[in-house]
């Protein structure tokens, strides 16, 4: 992925160095300009003073001469005769007799002279400096100027760096608040001082959260409040139904087939009820230490007609563990996991229970014998209204496809895991749900 | 297409070279020196420069005028060629040690 | 000194550092892992630091022109590799195609060794010194930091083209590059007396002289001469549209097989 960050610094960083490269070059190009015009004219101030100095004609003792390493001087008279010169000096002219400044090697050193005439005497004064000491001095002048700026470059990169991360701050903290948010969490994104670049941001992601937030709530309360409504009318009409068959008598199908629909319809809205008003403050609220293996015993034993009806075989393996929840959730959970398993395992068939302490929490498992789930719809059988139909059979199963929404809905407020697996029998549907040892209240 | 390509490169490859051989000048590198560091040679005619490298460092013979660019290791000697040329002065540089190592070639007429 | 190892460092890089992020750009437009140019700009740098080892030796053949043909060769190398991925892309076939990959790899180990072999003649002529030798460092150290920033900047500057337009950026540039390749073949063909010198057809040296920032600037981009022969322009422009022919007869045969 691209950086922000890394972008921005490379790009601020190689303009900088650019900027600054050109800038620079030109300001070291006249400035090396500059020194040499100095040191030209320093030359020929030599040279003036060397003419006041050595008057007259005579040859002077060359070796009591100023010198130094770099620098000489030679003084020719008009006829070519040298009548004096600085001890590092060679005895033949360095430079054509003419005005003016030339370069020459000599002695290993590249030199630049300068040939100044002397009209008075009618002699010629050749002065003459190194190069490569006239250039690095002028360059030494002028990187000592120069150089710190390239340093600066290197802090400017680190202060670069460091006020990006500053800048891209409020980035930051909005893509932490946004990750580390609850699914069900839609309260709108605080954060101050807000950027102006960013406003509109997270304006747009709290509206979305508002309209998300009301969107859910129309949804829960109109399917409560239709749950509900529709209680009273299904009653009477079980009542009804009741009435009219102990009435009329019940021996013709249509009678049962009627009572099967009302009965699940009933069945339908206790669910629906039990969805919406299982709310995550209300288990917070109720939490209690509960003992998943007497539980599941007790709900068992409630419900053991149903698989006495089918001949089934029914086992609950494991020992005593403590889960933090919610009975009556856990009740509903244990209930569902226990008719989904009655469904669809096969009449004489077996289903088996385990709950036992793991070291991360409780883990209960429930395994029939049934045709089983495949991989692929593991995940869609938790939707709401949602049943998978087996194709190769044509059991046709009461129910509503809530049992495993709602199984879900409880798991995700006891922050539990739920996984799906094949049975240890040859056919058939595994669940494993994993309590964590300590609720978070 | 490319085989085209290929043929107009050998064509333009192929060496004409001039059966008389060409003059030959020498230019020393020392201490990052040109001697001489004014090579005077003659107007229209190709010229062979032996340049050679007593240095124990690299130097790059370079010149803007004359287009030409050659690295010379160390204690070693390169051949350049040059021309034929205008009359005039065409300078030339170490690229390496660009402060010291500077001469001219200067084109005369060969009559002069 | 400091100066000079600036220039003459600078001057290397940025020509290797054009091809270098025109293909990087080239990846990053065709949202392909880039690890591979990394690759190969290791492996230039180390056939490099063979050619600047052996190069006393290499200019000792053919009678002392052996530099100039392994230069040309090096150029006209590059030249071919970069046309090789003009073919292979004007027919559509892109990366990750691992002969586009070849490609590619081989014009950018070229285009660095030629150059990175410079720079390392450069520093090393001064290991024995060591008050210049640190200037000398530094001053490459700069010149290196201020082509890869251009480098940088070219490559930002084709990214945030549209892809199209940046792929049709990239070819344009590949096709410049690739014939400045070709015209500095010619140079050094001239230079070793394989190919006839002629007096220069033009001197623009009083509008932008090669001596000038601008004048290295399009030298880096296209060979700039301020004094070309003939046989440097013939062949710059026959690269030049041999280039554009290659992209267009790809486009020509694509559209027929489409059809």
């Amino acid at each position: 992925m691209k950086s922000i960050r890394l972008y921005l610094l490379l790009i601020l960083v190689a303009t900088l160095v650019l900027v600054m490269f050109v800038s620079l070059l030109k300001g070291y190009q006249s400035s090396i300009e500059t020194a040499q015009q100095l040191f030209d004219e320093r030359l020929i101030n030599t040279a003036e003073l060397i003419a006041s100095a050595h008057i007259g004609q005579n040859t002077v003792d060359s070796t009591q001469s100023p010198t130094s390493d770099y620098l000489f001087f030679q003084i020719w008279d008009a006829n070519g005769q040298l009548l004096t010169r600085s001890k590092t000096a060679p005895h033949i002219a360095l430079s054509q007799f003419e005005q003016g400044f030339y370069d020459v090697n000599f002695k290993g050193f590249r030199w630049h002279n300068y040939v100044h005439p002397d009209p008075q005497f009618e002699r010629w004064i050749i002065v003459g400096e190194r190069s490569d000491v006239r250039s690095s001095m002028a360059e030494d002048i002028v990187l000592a100027t120069i150089l710190p700026a390239f340093f600066g470059i290197v802090v400017a990169a680190i202060v670069i760096w460091w006020l990006i991360g500053t800048g891209l701050k409020p980035l930051k903290t909005l893509s932490a608040q946004l990750s580390s948010k609850q699914a069900d969490d839609l309260r709108p994104i605080e954060l101050a001082p807000l950027p102006i670049e960013m406003s509109q941001l997270v304006k747009i992601i709290n509206q979305l959260f508002w309209r998300l937030d009301q969107s859910f709530q129309r949804e829960q309360r109109f399917a409560a409040d239709a749950a509900h409504e529709l209680r009273t009318p299904i009653s009477a009409l079980q009542i009804h139904l009741h009435n009219l068959r102990q009435t009329y008598g019940d021996n013709t199908e249509d009678w049962q087939l009627m009572q099967a629909a009302v009965d699940r319809m009933g069945h339908l809205v206790n669910q629906i009820l039990m969805l919406y008003r299982t709310a995550p403050e209300q288990i917070a609220a109720k939490a209690e230490a509960i003992d998943l293996y007497k539980l599941a015993s007790e709900v068992i034993a409630r419900d053991y007609q149903q698989f006495e009806k089918r001949q089934q075989y029914i086992e609950l393996i494991g020992e005593s563990a403590q889960v933090y929840g919610h009975l009556f959730a856990l009740e509903t959970l244990l209930q569902n996991l226990l008719n989904n398993a009655n469904k669809y395992a096969p009449s004489k068939g077996h289903i088996v229970i385990h709950v036992h302490p793991t070291e991360k929490g409780v883990r209960l498992t429930v395994e029939d014998d049934g045709p089983g789930i495949p991989p692929d719809q593991y995940e869609r059988i938790f939707d709401r209204f949602y049943r998978y139909q087996n194709e190769n059979s044509d059991l046709q199963l009461p129910g509503c496809g809530l049992g495993l929404a709602i199984v879900q809905h409880i798991i995700e407020m006891h922050h539990a895991e739920i996984k799906l697996t094949k049975s240890a029998f040859e056919t058939g549907l595994k669940v494993i749900i994993d309590f964590p040892a300590v609720m978070n209240k | 297409m490319m085989k085209y390509f290929f043929i107009c490169m050998a064509i333009l490859l192929i060496p004409i070279k001039s059966y008389a051989a060409p003059p030959v000048f020498e230019i020393l590198i020392k201490d990052h020196l040109f001697y001489p560091d004014e090579l005077v040679i003659p107007a229209d005619t190709k010229v062979k420069l032996l340049v050679k490298n007593q240095d124990a460092t690299p130097e790059e013979f370079e010149s803007y005028e004359l287009n030409r660019e050659k690295v010379i290791p160390g204690n070693t000697q390169a051949i350049i060629f040059v021309g034929p040329l205008k009359p005039g002065t065409y300078p030339f540089f170490g690229e390496f040690f660009p402060k010291t190592a500077q001469g001219r070639i200067i084109v005369k007429e060969s009559g002069k | 000194m400091l100066l000079n190892s600036v220039i003459l460092v600078l001057r290397e890089v940025l020509e290797a550092a054009m091809v270098v992020s025109l293909f990087m750009a080239f990846t990053t437009v065709s949202q392909q892992a880039r690890s591979f140019l990394l690759k190969a700009i290791l492996l230039g740098l180390i056939a490099g630091g063979a050619y600047a080892y052996f190069l006393p030796e290499i200019s000792n053949w053919l009678e002392g022109v052996g530099q100039e043909i392994t230069n040309t060769i090096i150029h006209i190398g590059i030249y071919v590799f970069l046309m090789g991925f003009l073919w292979l892309i004007s027919r559509d076939i892109v990366l990750p195609n691992r002969l586009v990959k070849g490609m590619m790899m081989a014009a950018i180990i070229l285009a660095i060794s030629r150059e990175s072999a410079e720079i390392m003649l450069y520093i090393s002529g001064f290991r024995s010194d060591h008050f210049l030798l640190q200037s000398v460092v530094s001053g490459s150290l700069i010149g290196l930091s201020i082509g890869v920033s251009c480098g940088i900047f070219l490559y930002h500057l084709m990214i945030a083209l549209k892809p199209a337009a940046a792929a049709k950026f990239i070819c344009v540039l590949v096709v410049i590059v690739g014939s400045s390749m070709m015209s500095q073949a010619t140079q050094f063909l001239i230079q070793a007396d394989w190919l006839a010198s002629t007096e220069p057809v033009w001197d623009s040296s009083h509008i932008i002289s090669e001596h000038s920032l601008p004048g290295q600037l399009l030298y880096a981009l296209m060979a700039y001469e301020a004094t070309p022969t003939w046989s440097q322009i013939i062949i710059y422009l026959t690269s030049l549209l041999l280039m554009l022919i290659v992209i267009l007869s790809g486009r020509f045969s694509r559209a027929i097989s489409h059809v």
